[in-house]
């Protein structure tokens, strides 16, 4: 044994280099970052329609909202936007194809643009400060960054739309788990190799390395 | 200080060992992402989009099609819609992808060798220009050739300062301006001659190198197609070019006596059956005129039979139509006008019928290079707009004094190059894929180019500025209004603008001898020139076509078929030359001309004349005191410097061995013998929906490499760098192997485009012990890149020798990031790679089929180097299909696989090449 | 000539282990740093890339699997030559037996580290053992490289089990015979052995069995290995011939290995009573016949290639003795071939230094046959224009000198710590002599 105990320490410590992803392509350089000081999005109010005269939220109005531009380029730490899946895909049952509509013809789900936002906001929850940061962001032109959550290595080729195109299509909650219980989204289990290959074994579709690895 | 004991020790490793771990395990991928605002109506992330525009690599403007990926081009292939360059493309043109986001390019303004921004950079252009005007001087615009829109533009531009229309010098270094001069004296016209290769029956090439220069793409599809015909084509050069070996002969004969061959034709031609359009009293003065050159004293001149000659003149008459070229610039000098002329000649009397000679549009007469150094030297030029025009790095450098002469230079382009580097402003212009724009690829056929994407950089179009400039002098009489797209947007309506270019009727113009062709003529004698030295040969290629494109990594990085060198310039010798000098292959050897000295590695070949030194142009330019090409007067003396430099190729063999591996056919023997299938143990394996493979027409490939280049920007192959490429560790997956066989009566060149053979029973997949290659159902030998661990079994398995290892983690400095095709993973050092079969094209393909419910169709799916090709030489398809295009290749008589006796039925097929002799 | 009573002969055992002479020091110091420096160069590897290494296109494999196979060769002896002398109830076995198992299981070990060092991403290495996993992936069964896991792992266990029976007597005599820190490791490792009647015989019918294990898998081990070059389609590798030639050329390279060992046994430890010139010149007729079985090979080799007409291995054989690698070539033939023949005067085979000599050159010589049939191999196969050429570099050579330093550590410490010569098997032959007149020592 004693070679491939040696064998090991030695290639642990040269794993370093060693299972590093390859860079992916970048997309477009992002542009100023926004800061913006946000009040806790108050508990009592999360409804997706306006809430009724009198309620708490009209007897107070939200502070103003001051938009800070930040040096160009810098990271997103969190999201610029306190974003939550409950409201949109829960309480208002969104369903997940109205926003991330390049699912069905394009291997990644996309995100909505801001225009798309302002589609509904203009008319919906005009008042929450945070809708109020995206108008203002999008009336200066200048898209949110969005913290990355799902990510597979660059080896791995999945493409969603394919999915989606079976007669009864794999839904999302399948591998992004129930969003519309999340405030924020989380990644339950992670994108292993093995859950892969039970669903396309259960569903008896192919499954040879070249279907995903390139 | 503690002493390190056994718990602290164990400790430390742990930690040391899980740090390591989890640094290692990182994505690398970006952490946060950026939807778009207001997305473009035609953009979906993650599907490509193609769009149509014009190569501007070269003069030659040939139609291009770019792959965008989240806004961003990644790919370019030809336009099969453009008549001209109909789907092809030469290396040149996929570099255009590593120039764009080349690490070379201009980011910004530069102001007095300091970066600076657009406003004050205006300010200064504009004052630049202002006290040029004010002193009365001259503003002088030197450009590439622009016969487009452009070209328009600046001369109304320099109209608008008040300068007249010689003031604009376009400068194009692979310019042959014999062959216009050499047809007025011969036609008395001036059209535009158009040569119908594939009309020719027999093509004579006289030093004319049309598969590497002029239009290369057009040429060499016109070639393959008049060989497809059962055409002949005969080289007669110096050199065996990749043209030469692409033609079915090659005729070696004295250096400068190509003049005394044609007109020796000429005149057996005139005798034996002159056209009967031909006045009788021009025929007798040409007669008279020829009278010297009889086939016996040609003869003499050249080194070949006077039957041979005469053979070739009879052959020129039997196979009508036929085509004589020449000469290209590897015949350049003072020779030059006149053997145009006896070629246009030649041409005429066999009645031009490969020929169509279109009416040449106007152009202003300019200054060209003399004058304006001249100009500049008398203190008259205020200020010099250098636009693409790079005269001193190619060749020029008598022009660099007078350059200093001039007060105030302005450079609009993307990189500085050494006339650039020179100037007080430079504005860099966008990249011609960014661009709008047009080029005329010949009357009646105009590229149009529309920008592909938004500018990666801080730069604008060069037009935008001058215009600026203009505006800030106030001077815009006869400018347009709006800004530079405006223009080229009324010019081009969405129709054109979307299928890259805009087809006109262009009027064809009658030609005939002029009284005075061939009036004065030297005579048949050998002329004296130096005799002692070696002649120097300039020879053109894809990969450097005037020593611009050489600051290309890319093409840098792949070899020249022929001699095997990359990253280096090379001096082909003769045996009977080299051995003399005491030179061996590799050797490196310095030659010194009137210019100056280089000293380069040495190609010992038999497919250069004796006594002839033939190397790179842009090499050879550095030889002279840079007046353009040299021409066969300039002799240089060689030495041997001691020092070795050989090519990757050295230990390797350019002769077969017998082995058949690139095969022919003869016109007695039109189809090669069958095969009987091998016995074998092992079950069939089974192809149940496609069968994937590629066949390659040895017939059609003329070994300009551009499979190569193509699936280097495809599929994200690293430039791994002149020293270990020279160790045989480029990591290309289409090579060309290049085989000149010793023949009686010199040697037979072949070419064999080699890439992953996708074996049915691939030696390699037997031996993997981890299954990271494995046969698919689809007949693809798939590579999967996370599950090799490097044994490299598979690449010593591989009778075919194409598989490659990642020594390193490469940099990619041919293709920064923003290039790399993100539908292709980059590879990881330690992993065995090689020709994929494009299987992300392949699956793309099925799953767009999948969508439309409906089977990929044939041509649906084609992969990078097949895409690209510009002979067609390359087909991909399913041998499943029996309809396909490549099943009907497979049944061909010329048909084989390589090395077909080892019984690993590969998915590449290759089709024997027709060798027709006389 | 007297005979050694018995108390002594357990006496000089011993002193092989408390006796610590600077010469001992001093050659585990060597060794020791040459590991070091093997595993400084290895990591160079693993942090830059396999391009520090001289391999390049064509020739993916060179200097490191080189080494590995000799190194696989020179376990095959040990416990093969053990194994066989066993049962042939050779006078020999006791002398040398002991240290020759020893080599085997020192050598597989590191034999063993080099397909590792050499692969490109060598912390994957475990991909190609077989062991169940949610990826649902298993190595390919059909490839050599496979086998080969499989077939050194079963040896290399098997060598060691058969090495520690035949200790089991030896530890525990030393547990009754050492102190210190040595006395709790021989008493646990001599598993309460206390010498009855029915324990020997218990051993004595154990170890046959597995001395009748051991022969057929050193056989099968190097026919395997030979297979990762014959199982190929290159030429001068397809060839049918290979297992019984790199079987032969194992126990040839082994028994030379074993001269030099026993050689340096017998001076560091004077052992001369016990590894008498008669062991010698048994094993120098053995390393004579091996070799003349290795030249009949090359020969055989060179017949086929042209006799059946393939054009690309006519080529290769043509081109090993006069291409770029022809002093290579010519080096084997001579200290394969020609420099044992010395082996037919019985004075060579009495004199150590010569024989000593001649190990040495057949040890260089068989690592350069190695280094010639997989360079040349892959250096000049089918398509011309891909042949190549490939010169190893520093870091490879030190990775292989690292491999020798790492076996003769462990071969150091072996014996510091393990008695290298079997006391109860001397002590067996010795009584047997001094009963039945007639009967030399050490003489079958």
């Amino acid at each position: 044994m004693r070679p491939l105990i040696a064998g090991l320490l030695l290639a642990a410590l040269a794993a370093a280099p060693g299972c590093q992803q390859p860079a992916a392509p970048d997309a477009l350089a992002p542009p100023a970052g926004v800061r913006t000081p946000l009040p806790p999005p108050s508990p009592t109010h999360r409804g997706c329609a306006p809430e009724p005269q009198g309620g708490p939220a009209a007897s107070s109005p939200p502070p103003p909202v001051e938009v800070v531009l930040g040096p160009p380029g810098t990271p997103a730490p969190v999201d610029e936007i306190p974003f939550d899946h409950r409201v949109h895909a829960g309480d208002c049952a969104i369903p997940c194809l109205s926003c991330h509509a390049d699912a069905v013809r394009s291997p990644v789900a996309g995100l909505p643009s801001g225009k798309k936002c302002m589609g509904c906001h203009k008319f919906v929850a005009k008042e929450n400060p945070a809708v109020q940061v995206l108008a203002a962001r999008v009336r200066a032109d200048q898209p949110l960054r969005w913290t990355r959550v799902f990510e597979l290595p660059d080896f791995v080729r999945f493409t969603h739309q394919v999915h989606l195109h079976f007669q009864e299509p794999v839904a999302c909650s399948e591998c992004h788990g129930d969003v519309a219980t999340m405030r924020t989204v989380r990644q339950d289990e992670p994108f292993t190799m093995g859950r892969c290959l039970t669903c396309h074994e259960d569903r008896n579709v192919r499954h040879d390395c070249v279907v995903c690895h390139r | 200080m503690k002493r390190l004991g056994r718990r602290t020790f164990l400790g430390s490793a742990a930690t040391v060992l899980g740090t390591s771990l989890v640094e290692g395990c990182k994505s690398r991928l970006p952490r946060s992402m950026v939807p778009y605002v207001t997305p473009p109506d035609d953009a979906v992330a993650g599907v490509a989009r193609w769009y149509r525009t014009t190569c501007r690599a070269c003069p030659a403007a040939c139609g291009m099609t770019a792959r965008v990926r989240e806004g961003r081009a990644v790919m370019v292939e030809g336009n099969p819609e453009h008549p001209v360059s109909r789907g092809g493309l030469c290396p040149a043109g996929q570099a255009s992808i590593e120039s764009l986001y080349g690490p070379g390019r201009l980011a910004g303004p530069w102001a007095g060798g300091k970066p600076t921004g657009w406003p004050e950079a205006e300010k200064a252009l504009a004052a630049g220009l202002k006290t040029a005007l004010d002193g009365g001087k001259a503003v002088v615009v030197l450009t590439r050739s622009e016969p487009g829109l452009l070209g328009g533009f600046l001369t109304a531009w320099l109209g608008a300062l008040g300068q007249p229309p010689a003031h604009r010098v376009a400068f194009e270094p692979t310019a042959r301006p014999w062959l216009r001069e050499g047809q007025r004296r011969a036609l008395g016209s001036d059209a535009v001659p158009v040569r119908r290769l594939e009309a020719a029956r027999l093509i004579l090439s006289v030093g004319d190198d049309f598969v590497e220069e002029g239009s290369p793409v057009e040429s060499a599809r016109g070639l393959a197609e008049q060989r497809a015909a059962g055409g002949r084509s005969i080289y007669v050069g110096p050199r065996l070019s990749l043209t030469a070996a692409s033609c079915d002969e090659w005729l070696a004969v004295e250096p400068g006596s190509e003049l005394a061959l044609v007109l020796g034709l000429c005149r057996q031609v005139l005798q034996r059956a002159p056209p009967p359009d031909l006045a009788p009293r021009l025929g007798t003065a040409l007669g008279e005129r020829l009278a010297g050159f009889d086939p016996r004293t040609v003869a003499a001149r050249t080194g070949l039979t006077a039957e041979r000659i005469s053979g070739l003149a009879q052959a020129l008459l039997d196979h009508r139509p036929g085509l004589v070229l020449g000469p290209g610039r590897a015949l350049a000098g003072s020779q030059a006008d006149r053997l145009a002329e006896a070629v246009a000649v030649l041409n005429a009397l066999l009645g031009n019928a490969a020929l169509a000679f279109l009416s040449r549009p106007e152009e202003p007469p300019g200054w060209d290079l003399a004058e304006l150094a001249r100009q500049a030297r008398a203190g008259a030029i205020g200020a010099l707009v250098l636009h693409h025009a790079d005269p001193i790095g190619t060749g020029h450098s008598s022009l660099a004094a007078a350059l200093g002469q001039i007060p105030f230079v302005v450079a609009l382009t993307t990189e500085l190059d050494d006339t650039s580097g020179r100037a007080h402003l430079v504005l860099p212009d966008h990249h011609f894929l960014e661009s709008w724009g047009d080029a005329p690829a010949r009357p009646g056929v105009t590229g149009v180019q529309q920008p592909v994407m938004t500018p990666v950089l801080d730069t604008r179009a060069a037009a935008d500025t001058l215009l600026g400039a203009a505006r800030a002098l106030g001077r815009t009489a006869g400018l347009p209004e709006g800004s530079w797209a405006d223009v080229v947007r009324a010019a081009y309506d969405v129709k054109e603008r979307e299928h890259g270019v805009k087809l006109t009727e262009a009027a064809a113009v009658p030609v005939a001898l002029a009284p005075g062709a061939l009036a004065e003529l030297p005579g048949p004698a050998k002329p004296r020139g130096p005799a002692n030295g070696l002649i120097l040969l300039a020879m053109p290629g894809l990969r450097h076509l005037d020593g611009r494109v050489p600051r290309s990594a890319l093409l840098q990085e792949i070899p020249d078929p022929l001699s095997g060198y990359a990253w280096t310039g090379w001096i082909e010798l003769h045996p009977s030359t080299a051995a003399p000098l005491g030179v061996q292959e590799g050797d490196v050897v310095a030659l010194s001309g009137p210019g100056g000295e280089v000293a380069l590695p040495a190609h010992v070949t038999a497919g250069v004349r004796a006594g002839v030194a033939a190397l790179p142009a842009p090499d050879a330019a550095r030889l002279l005191e840079g007046e353009g090409p040299p021409g066969l007067e300039v002799r240089v003396t060689a030495r041997r410097t001691g020092a070795r430099k050989p090519s990757s190729l050295v230990e390797g063999s350019s002769e077969q061995h017998g082995r058949e591996l690139a095969r022919s056919v003869s016109g007695a023997q039109p189809s090669l013998p069958p095969r009987h299938p091998l016995p074998q143990m092992y079950s069939p394996v089974e192809h149940p929906e496609h069968r994937w493979g590629m066949a390659v027409d040895l017939d059609r490939c003329t070994g300009c490499g551009t499979c190569t280049a193509a699936c280097y920007v495809e599929n994200n192959l690293p430039v791994v760098g002149a020293e270990e490429v020279q160790r045989g560790r480029s990591m290309s997956w289409m090579r060309i192997h290049a085989y000149l066989d010793p023949r009686p009566g010199g040697v037979e060149p072949s070419f064999l485009p080699l890439s992953c053979q996708h074996c049915t029973n691939a030696p390699c997949e037997v031996v993997c012990p981890t299954f990271a290659t494995y046969h698919t159902r689809e007949g693809l030998n798939a590579q999967i890149y996370p599950r090799c661990i490097g044994t490299r079994y598979c690449e010593n398995n591989c009778p075919y020798g194409v598989r490659r290892f990642n020594f390193f983690d490469w940099p990619h400095h041919g293709l920064p990031r923003l290039g790399l095709n993100p539908d292709v993973s980059v590879r990881e050092r330690g992993v065995s790679e090689k020709c994929t079969l494009c299987v992300q094209r392949v699956t793309a393909g099925q799953e767009k089929a999948k969508m439309e419910n409906r089977k990929v169709r044939d041509g649906e799916v084609v992969s990078a180097c097949a895409a690209s090709c510009p002979t067609r030489a390359i087909v991909f398809g399913d041998l499943h299909d029996p309809g396909s295009e490549i099943s009907g290749l497979a049944r061909d008589g010329r048909a084989y696989r390589l090395l077909e006796e080892l019984n690993t039925q590969p998915g590449v097929l290759y089709l024997a090449r027709r060798r027709e002799k006389a | 000539m007297d005979a050694p009573d018995l108390t002594r002969i357990e006496r000089d055992m011993v002193g092989t282990m408390s006796r610590t002479s600077w010469r001992y020091w001093l050659g585990l110091g060597l060794s020791a740093s040459l590991v070091v420096v093997g595993g400084v160069a290895w990591s160079l590897a693993l942090r830059r890339g396999l391009g520090v290494f001289g391999l390049d296109e064509p020739v993916m494999w060179g200097s490191l699997i080189t080494t590995f196979v000799f190194f696989i060769g020179v376990s095959h002896s040990g416990t093969l030559v053990s194994a066989i002398l066993f049962f042939a109830r050779s006078p020999l076995r006791a002398a040398i037996g002991r240290s020759a198992e020893a080599m085997t299981v020192i050598t597989i070990l590191t034999a063993g580290l080099y397909p590792i060092i050499h692969i490109g991403r060598s912390w994957l290495f475990y991909f190609v053992l077989a062991y169940p996993n949610q990826r649902q992936l298993w190595p390919n069964f059909r490839s050599p490289l496979t086998w080969d896991v499989f077939a050194i792992s079963s040896y290399v266990t098997v060598s060691a089990l058969f090495l520690y029976m035949g200790m089991l007597p030896d530890l525990a005599m030393l547990a009754r015979r050492v102190t210190g820190w040595r006395r709790p490791l021989y008493r646990a490792l001599s598993l309460g052995f206390s010498g009855t009647d029915a324990e020997w015989a218990l051993l004595e019918r154990a170890y046959p069995i597995f001395a009748g294990v051991v022969i057929p898998l050193a056989v099968s081990v190097h026919s395997v290995v030979s297979w990762d070059f014959a199982m190929s389609v290159m030429p001068g590798w397809h060839s049918s011939i290979f297992a019984p030639y790199f079987v032969a050329g194992a126990i040839f390279s082994g028994i030379a290995m074993a001269i030099l060992l026993l050689a340096g046994l017998r001076r560091g430890y004077r052992l001369e009573r016990y590894i008498r010139p008669e062991h010698f010149e048994m094993l120098s007729k053995l390393l004579l016949a091996a070799s003349l079985v290795m030249t009949f090979t090359y020969a055989t080799e060179f017949f086929m290639a042209f006799f059946h007409g393939s054009q690309a291995e006519a080529e290769v054989f043509r081109w090993r003795p006069t291409g770029t690698y022809a002093w290579v070539f010519w080096l084997v033939i001579v200290c394969n071939s020609v420099a044992p023949l010395a082996c037919f005067w019985g004075r060579v085979r009495r004199s150590l230094p010569a024989l000593v000599i001649i190990s040495v050159l057949v040890s260089i010589g068989m690592w350069f046959e190695r280094f010639l049939f997989i360079v040349t191999t892959l250096a000049h196969h089918y398509l011309p224009q891909n042949w190549g050429f490939y010169r190893p570099t520093v870091p490879e050579l030190l990775i292989c000198l690292g491999g020798f330093g790492w076996f003769f550590t462990l071969f150091l410490l072996f014996i510091k710590i393990f008695p290298s010569i079997s006391v109860a098997e001397t002590m067996e032959r010795q009584h047997a002599a001094a009963h039945e007149p007639g009967m030399e020592p050490g003489h079958a």
